[in-house]
């Protein structure tokens, strides 16, 4: 089942981009270039606390001893690792995350993923359909963890991509990268089921400060996990922002992090009780201002797996099908290719798998 | 944008949203007033933790509660093919059974449109509330209320009850705003006689949770503020609470939820065999995967009764304790503030 579907295919310049199936892609991608994202050093606020060894860093972390983890984890088996693997493998990608920029630079060809939500095994079928790291770039566009019952694979599973190929994989912050919403929506609980204690959503969420609030793919398309903010009209507003804390119930980190398009022109209260909605001419202004041509963004369940709206100035994009077992609906991404043209993958949900028959611990309120 | 901010309740929504959400007679927290469209009857006064502390402090909580755990009583180790036949028309209870099918008579003449641009849920939902609303006031008469502004006040405390308009969405706040109105009916209005307590956990909330089950269905809405599969269900709580105290003293063992599909008797007779089969009805078997706090309560050591008065504290905690959720509350004459 949950073959690609090409639904929607076009570019900025009107070039369809007929993509017939993964492995062209996947192909195609593998002789390419390897530097294929890269940080723009005079982007970000130099972090006067980033290790002086740069990419070697000092935390030991072998490509053997990731792909062994890797390995263990990107299957229908998977294993969570250890609690000192998680906090090796978190601390790593703290040294890379930390050298990037609130606006980090990302080159094409890239694929553009948005929420995961903890649905491990649809993410496996995320990379079936889009291809595999390091033969496909991908860039996340936040939210792993909460509401899925596999956050931590799926957490663990993306850093992992992250530090193997941190030039290849791409994770921003999604509003549920932080540790108060972790603790209302399942991945701290989750963590207290998995490992017996709060450290590994500690080390997670610790090294979550670090993730990169948005990416700009060829200077053109701007990626983020929700939206605009009344305080921010420049991608330099953006870069001069102190990102390295728990996302603020307010300002401007807190409204990239939580905002939504709406119908509706201008700014209006959200009612998520955090971020802002913002109309089309907002959106249009921003883009103009900021020379680019869309804003991709994730944060809201589509039917579709992805949503235009703004007049094609925004689309969303949503990676978890059937979202909380319930929802129905298709799950994309969006491939962009060498010259930019965009292809949306949709797909289904991964076959269920048998019941996990796990211990029952029984909650606090009936012991 | 700063006027509009600083007139505004931090937790409210926009004045754009506020009026749409009129417009749709939408019953979403607009600043203060809530109840949305003409003669809004009701305040949310619960927008801080400070508040939420004075609320559950309050001899209005206090009532609410000693009324849910009569309820609880009421329907202890009662299957519902044992419930008495209804009082019949004209009783309140009759009366409130008619609102609902009612409404849910309703969800007919307004069919799902288009999808919504941005949103999961459909906009169609916002003319069904609007009708609703229209319905309610002649709806509510029948259930017994007489006096006009006592009318105003149940016909808004209603609209609270089936979703957000504005969110499309429906969580357990909704569900608790239910509460309240049965609350309001039985020990403001006196309307429900005491004797027929039982009919309002077995007979009205199995009414009321089918049609907000065909709200959820029919214009796909969100669950609000989901917890995703660490949530004990992604839309009800009473069902739980309500139904697990049905079940004391019979011999179902709780670890009875975790065999699909549930037997069609388990489901007819006991509110928590019902809801659980929804969940199965809606995502498959694997219980302790997309149900794992479910899973884990059907091994809780005290059988029912431990179950029951889990879910109690766990309903005190987690719904009414919750300030994301009680601050759509209405308070107003009936309902009162006390805190």
């Amino acid at each position: 089942m949950a073959a690609g579907v090409t639904a929607d295919a076009g570019g900025g310049d009107g070039t369809a981009a007929a993509t017939t199936g993964v492995s062209t892609a996947a192909t195609e991608n593998a002789t390419s270039s390897p530097a294929v994202a890269t940080a723009n050093g005079s982007n970000g606020p130099d972090r006067a606390a980033a290790p002086a060894a740069g990419g070697a860093g000092t935390v030991s972390l072998t490509n053997g001893d990731l792909d062994r983890f890797l390995e263990q984890l990107m299957s229908e088996n998977c294993k969570p690792l250890s609690e000192e693997e998680v906090k090796t493998l978190c601390d790593k990608a703290r040294e890379i995350l930390m050298e990037e920029s609130n606006v980090q630079g990302v080159a094409c060809p890239v694929t553009v993923c948005g929420d995961i939500h903890g649905q491990f095994h649809d993410l496996l079928e995320l990379f079936r359909i889009g291809g595999t790291c390091p033969d496909t770039n991908y860039l996340f566009m936040g939210d792993y963890v909460d509401r899925g019952y596999y956050s931590v694979e799926t957490v663990t599973a993306l850093v992992c991509l992250k530090v193997r190929y941190p030039h290849r994989v791409t994770i921003l912050r999604g509003n549920h990268e932080s540790r108060q919403i972790t603790q209302v929506y399942g991945f701290y609980d989750e963590c207290l089921r998995k490992y017996s204690n709060a450290n590994v959503w500690k080390n997670f969420t610790d090294m979550f400060d670090y993730l990169p609030l948005t990416a700009l793919v060829e200077n053109t398309i701007f990626c983020l996990h929700g939206g605009l903010s009344p305080s921010i009209d420049t991608l330099d507003q953006i870069r001069a922002l102190d990102r390295v804390q728990e996302v603020p119930h307010e300002g401007p980190m807190c409204d990239l992090l939580w905002s939504d398009p709406d119908d509706r022109c201008g700014w209006g209260i959200s009612p998520r009780g955090a971020g802002y909605t913002f109309g089309n001419d907002i959106s249009d202004q921003f883009n103009h201002t900021n020379n680019v041509t869309l804003i991709a963004r994730a944060h809201q369940l589509v039917m579709e797996g992805y949503n235009w709206c703004h007049d094609r100035n925004v689309v969303t994009i949503f990676s978890a099908p059937n979202y909380c077992y319930r929802c129905g609906n298709q799950a994309a991404i969006m491939e962009l290719d060498e010259q930019r043209n965009y292809t949306f993958l949709q797909f289904d949900p991964a076959p269920r798998r048998g019941e996990d028959h796990v211990t029952k611990k029984t909650p606090d309120y009936f012991l | 944008m700063a006027n509009q901010t600083t007139t505004l309740s931090a937790f409210a929504p926009g004045a754009a949203a506020a009026a749409a959400a009129a417009a749709a007679g939408g019953a979403v927290g607009t600043g203060t007033a809530v109840g949305g469209g003409a003669g809004a009857s009701l305040q949310a006064r619960i927008q801080s933790d400070n508040d939420l502390r004075s609320f559950l402090a309050s001899p209005t909580f206090n009532a609410l509660w000693a009324y849910l755990l009569r309820l609880k009583k009421a329907a202890t180790s009662i299957a519902r093919s044992s419930v008495p036949s209804p009082p019949p028309a004209p009783s309140a209870v009759a009366g409130m059974g008619a609102l609902l099918a009612a409404l849910g008579d309703l969800i007919a003449e307004v069919p799902p449109g288009p999808t919504t641009v941005g949103r999961y849920g459909n906009a169609a939902f916002r003319e069904w509330h609007a009708r609703a609303s229209r319905a309610l006031p002649d709806l509510v008469r029948h259930v017994g209320v007489t006096d006009d502004a006592d009318v105003a006040e149940v016909v808004d405390l209603l609209s609270l009850c089936w979703g957000n308009t504005t969110r499309l969405d429906y969580g357990s706040g909704h569900e608790a705003a239910f509460l309240v109105v049965l609350f309001v009916l039985s020990e403001k209005l006196k309307l429900f006689p005491r004797e027929e307590d039982v009919h309002l956990p077995l007979t009205l909330l199995p009414q009321y949770l089918t049609l907000t089950r065909a709200l959820q269905s029919t214009y796909n809405l969100e669950p609000a503020g989901s917890h995703g599969v660490w949530g004990l269900d992604d839309f009800a709580f009473l069902p739980y609470l309500f139904g697990a105290a049905q079940l004391v003293d019979t011999p179902v063992p709780p670890a009875a939820v975790c065999t699909h599909p549930i037997p069609p008797s388990l489901v007819a007779d006991y509110l928590y065999f019902d809801a659980v089969a929804e969940i199965y009805r809606v995502k498959g078997p694997g219980l302790s995967m997309h149900s794992p706090m479910l899973y884990d309560v059907s091994g809780a050591v005290g059988g029912w009764a431990k179950v029951a008065g889990g879910m109690v504290k766990m309903y005190r905690a987690e719904v009414w304790g919750k300030r994301v959720v009680v601050q759509h509350l209405g308070f107003g004459r009936l309902f009162e503030w006390t805190g």
